[in-house]
């Protein structure tokens, strides 16, 4: 174990009872019961060269500290998911924009088999989006108590909220044409509102943040 | 139900009669399903249907315009000349499509298909569908069964402006009358199919049919209908005596029954009947070519037989028989303008062979049984008739020291027997693509027949809905059946025919006139063009003209525009010049949307345009003059072929 070296987000870690046999999964499943009251998880491991997510279990399962010299463990907050998702959001709108307006088109045209093959993924999209509004409201209070944020959060998870009972019913009743209207007139105007209120809540993030989240 | 559009609507409804019976009767008729008319975000009205209590958006709630657009986009191409909607909901996308296709179009060249007649209320209660109803290039299909409709595009549709067909289909509706759809999609590919041989067929026979029912006018208007016939043979049967290989094997048979059952040959199998001693009691005709009218060379003196005949028919069946006649129609050529003249003709189908026609004609004298014989529909014993056909006198001038008939037919048959058919008894016929198509109609039909309909053909390929038996068995199962059928027959032909010539003749000295302003205003457009192809002029935009040279201009588009309004002279033109008009409407589109496009270009068009009207005045006017001439011959009673007529009294007129 000497040639060993475990880092916890690049800090030096000893863990006790830990041997040379163990597997990168055995160490991920007892790291996780030490930090679970840090409310962090762990995302990531590097293992000398290689990238590991949490969710490769196979791959964790296959291998063991024995074969490397230098593992470090890479995890993060609820907020700092939330700071990533927040960054990344843009791709994701436009990700969902785009299905939608497909979907729509396809639906308009009676193609409804191709349309329910991208419908997934845009629920999918909107799921996250729904995650992503309901989360904020706990780990960012702080910030967005004081601004008109919270009220705008508040009404852009509502309207989401409302316009997916509306696409769920519409797929229960095969009504492809209100399906469509939705996903074509609505769902637009929330992304719309939900880019302004992230870029918002993006600047109204201290720097401080920047360096846990890393 | 309150709406301010509904009355004006109606009142325009009103143009189509059957259509407005229609809305009245389902007025009254409670649905289970209820209907949601309300504004659409951008202002126009959108309908929502809830069926056991599930909603059903039918049109976008934000902007139908917008969705109808797509939908039109996605199956409308510039080269499509037909199209059929299925599912019409409110009419937005019939609103883009008719906008989109040039104008003036052809009648009946948009077929509108709307299953639910409660649906089509609330469009009427919704929208103002004025313009849509009073546009003749719309054909309504309102609350009809698929059949119907196949029936109604069958007949109605203009095949030979048809050249490509777009199907626009309203997925809400498609999504709710599933089965309703796919049935029409069904009959309606099947009929495409046919369409194109009939396109083909029209593009190359079209003036011929135009030519021979101008030379046939007098004979359309004065000889009886087989109108009388209907609904007078109820429970009789009838034979209908096609001229497939198999008739050998059992029409000597008919002798048994002459005079007790309804006898209809077709022409191709009249010379073996009379060759056979067997005399049937009515031979239809409607080819319009000379090849067919062979048909008859040599049985022009049986007076004891009535010929029927399609006013489209070669002219020189009806110079040259003896005997009784009469006529029928299919519906086109000048049916419409001689039928408010004259007693009814009676309208039968004809689906591209008159065994069709004789099918459809027994059908509405209220026959039954229905029975075939000769209709094999394929080729047997390497022959495409039964012996004694005209086919065998072609085939025949076909034949050298080094080839004989059998060879020649053999070679026929080995080109264009395309489908093999493997029957039940294990063998194996082959036909070609028109009689796999008629067999095809044939079996759709006996579907929807309510008399019985029997095959005693004894061979062929035609065995679908249809009971099939040996001809001397139907002979027995129905000795106890039929009647005085020559007797009735000639009651039938005797009677003389209520007819208005004498307006008729007004109607025709009437479009002689229009012919005439047509040609002073070809004449006028003519010398514009000339001037405007000036070199000052030719080059410039449109827009770029001054002073007479634009006043010139505007009257020249305007000639354009209104040069063929007249309703009768439309259609004639555009048989005559099918090609043309479908390859100026593309051009004129082209013109349209390029805002470059020079006066020059303009006129080169226009021109081309004006041409193609003079060559059609050149063809149409001698067969006007010619019709003229023959009704006054009538008037006169100097006709030798058909003068017994009784004048159409006030009242009388259909």
């Amino acid at each position: 174990m000497a040639s060993l070296n475990i880092l916890l987000n690049g800090q030096k870690l000893t863990i006790d009872g830990i041997t040379p046999e163990v597997t990168l999964a055995e160490l991920v499943e007892a790291l996780t019961g030490e930090i679970k009251d840090s409310g962090a998880a762990i995302m990531e491991i590097v293992a000398d060269e290689t990238r590991l997510s949490v969710e490769q279990t196979d791959e964790l399962e296959a291998h063991k500290l024995v074969e490397y010299q230098k593992i470090d463990v890479l995890t993060a907050t609820a907020r700092d998911l939330l700071k990533m998702a927040l960054e990344e959001s843009g791709d994701v709108f436009e990700f969902i924009d785009d299905r939608a307006r497909d979907v729509a088109a396809d639906l308009r045209l009676g193609k409804v088999k191709e349309a329910m093959e991208n419908h997934l993924e845009t629920l999918d999209g909107l799921e996250w989006l729904s995650s992503v509004l309901k989360t904020l409201a706990v780990e960012f209070a702080a910030e967005m108590s004081e601004t008109s944020i919270e009220s705008r959060r508040r009404q852009i998870f509502d309207h989401l909220a409302t316009q997916m009972a509306v696409l769920q019913k519409a797929h229960e009743n095969n009504d492809w044409v209100g399906l469509a209207d939705v996903l074509e007139y609505e769902l637009p105007e929330i992304t719309t509102q939900a880019r302004i209120l992230f870029k918002d809540l993006r600047e109204l993030i201290p720097e401080s943040d920047e360096s846990e989240a890393s | 139900m309150e709406s301010p559009f509904l009355k004006a609507n109606l009142k325009t409804l009103l143009r189509h009669p059957h259509l407005y019976a229609m809305v009245e009767r389902q007025h009254a008729i409670s649905s289970d399903v209820s209907f949601q008319l309300e504004p659409s975000r951008s202002g126009q009205p959108a309908l929502t249907l809830t069926i056991n209590g599930k909603s059903i958006t039918y049109h976008s709630k934000y902007d139908p315009v917008a969705e109808a657009r797509r939908q039109v986009e996605s199956a409308l191409q510039p080269g499509h000349t037909n199209v059929l909607m299925l599912g019409n909901g409110l009419g937005y996308a019939l609103d883009i499509v008719l906008d989109r296709l040039a104008r003036p179009g052809i009648e009946r060249q948009v077929y509108v298909v709307e299953p639910d007649p409660q649906v089509f209320i609330r469009a009427l209660a919704g929208r103002d569908l004025q313009m849509p109803l009073n546009d003749a290039r719309v054909e309504w299909c309102v609350g009809m069964s698929p059949d119907e409709v196949g029936d109604r595009w069958a007949m109605g549709l203009d095949w030979n402006s048809l050249d490509a067909l777009a199907i626009i289909e309203h997925p809400p509706s498609m999504a709710r009358f599933h089965e309703y759809f796919e049935r029409i999609k069904e009959k309606i590919r099947y009929l495409s199919n046919r369409s194109k041989g009939n396109l083909v067929t029209l593009m190359h026979t079209g003036n011929e049919f135009h030519s021979n029912a101008f030379a046939n006018l007098a004979s359309a208007m004065t000889l009886p209908g087989v109108g009388r016939m209907f609904g007078k043979f109820e429970g009789i049967p009838a034979v209908i005596v096609a001229a497939g290989p198999s008739l050998e094997k059992n029409v000597h048979l008919l002798s048994e029954i002459r005079d007790r059952f309804l006898i209809i040959s077709v022409d191709t199998s009249f010379r073996q009947l009379v060759a056979r001693g067997i005399r049937p009691h009515i031979v239809l005709a409607a080819d319009p070519s000379y090849l067919n009218s062979l048909d008859f060379v040599g049985v022009e003196n049986e007076t004891g037989v009535v010929l029927a005949v399609e006013p489209m028919t070669h002219p020189d069946i009806l110079e040259s028989f003896r005997g009784p006649k009469m006529v029928m129609t299919f519906g086109g050529g000048l049916y419409k303008m001689v039928e408010p003249f004259r007693e009814t003709t009676g309208t039968v189908v004809c689906w591209g062979s008159i065994a069709t026609t004789a099918f459809d004609l027994a059908r509405r004298c209220g026959c039954d049984p229905i029975i075939f014989i000769g209709l094999d529909l394929s080729f047997q014993d390497g022959r495409l008739y039964a012996r004694g056909s005209y086919s065998d006198d072609i085939f025949y001038d076909k034949v050298h020291p080094y080839t004989s008939l059998e060879h020649e037919t053999v070679d026929y048959i080995q080109t264009r027997g395309v489908h093999k058919i493997a029957m039940p008894g294990g063998n194996v016929l082959f036909t070609d693509q028109n009689m796999h198509m008629y067999r095809a109609w044939f079996e759709d039909q006996f579907r929807q027949t309510k008399q019985k309909v029997i095959n005693a053909t004894e061979g062929g390929v035609v065995t679908k809905y249809v009971e099939c038996m040996p001809f001397r068995d139907v002979i027995a199962a129905y000795s106890d059946r039929g009647g005085s059928i020559g007797e009735f027959m000639k009651e039938v032909v005797s009677e003389p025919v209520k007819a208005d010539v004498q307006g008729m003749l007004g109607r025709f000295e009437e479009l002689i006139k229009e012919l005439r302003r047509q040609q002073d205003s070809l004449r006028r457009a003519t010398a514009i063009c000339r001037k405007l192809g000036s070199p000052t002029a030719a080059g410039l935009l449109p827009d770029q003209l001054k002073g007479p040279g634009r006043v010139q201009y505007h009257e020249l588009l305007e000639i354009h525009d209104h040069l063929l309004d007249s309703a009768e002279m439309y259609p004639w033109y555009a048989t005559h010049q099918a090609k043309f008009i479908n390859r100026h409407a593309n051009e004129l589109k082209h013109l349209r949307s390029d805002s470059k496009a020079s006066v020059s270009a303009w006129i080169q068009e226009i021109g081309l345009f004006l041409e193609s009207v003079q060559k059609f005045h050149e063809y149409q006017m001698p067969l006007m003059d010619s019709a003229v001439e023959k009704l006054r011959e009538v008037l006169a009673g100097d006709s030798a072929v058909h003068a017994r007529f009784v004048p159409l009294t006030t009242g009388e007129c259909r």
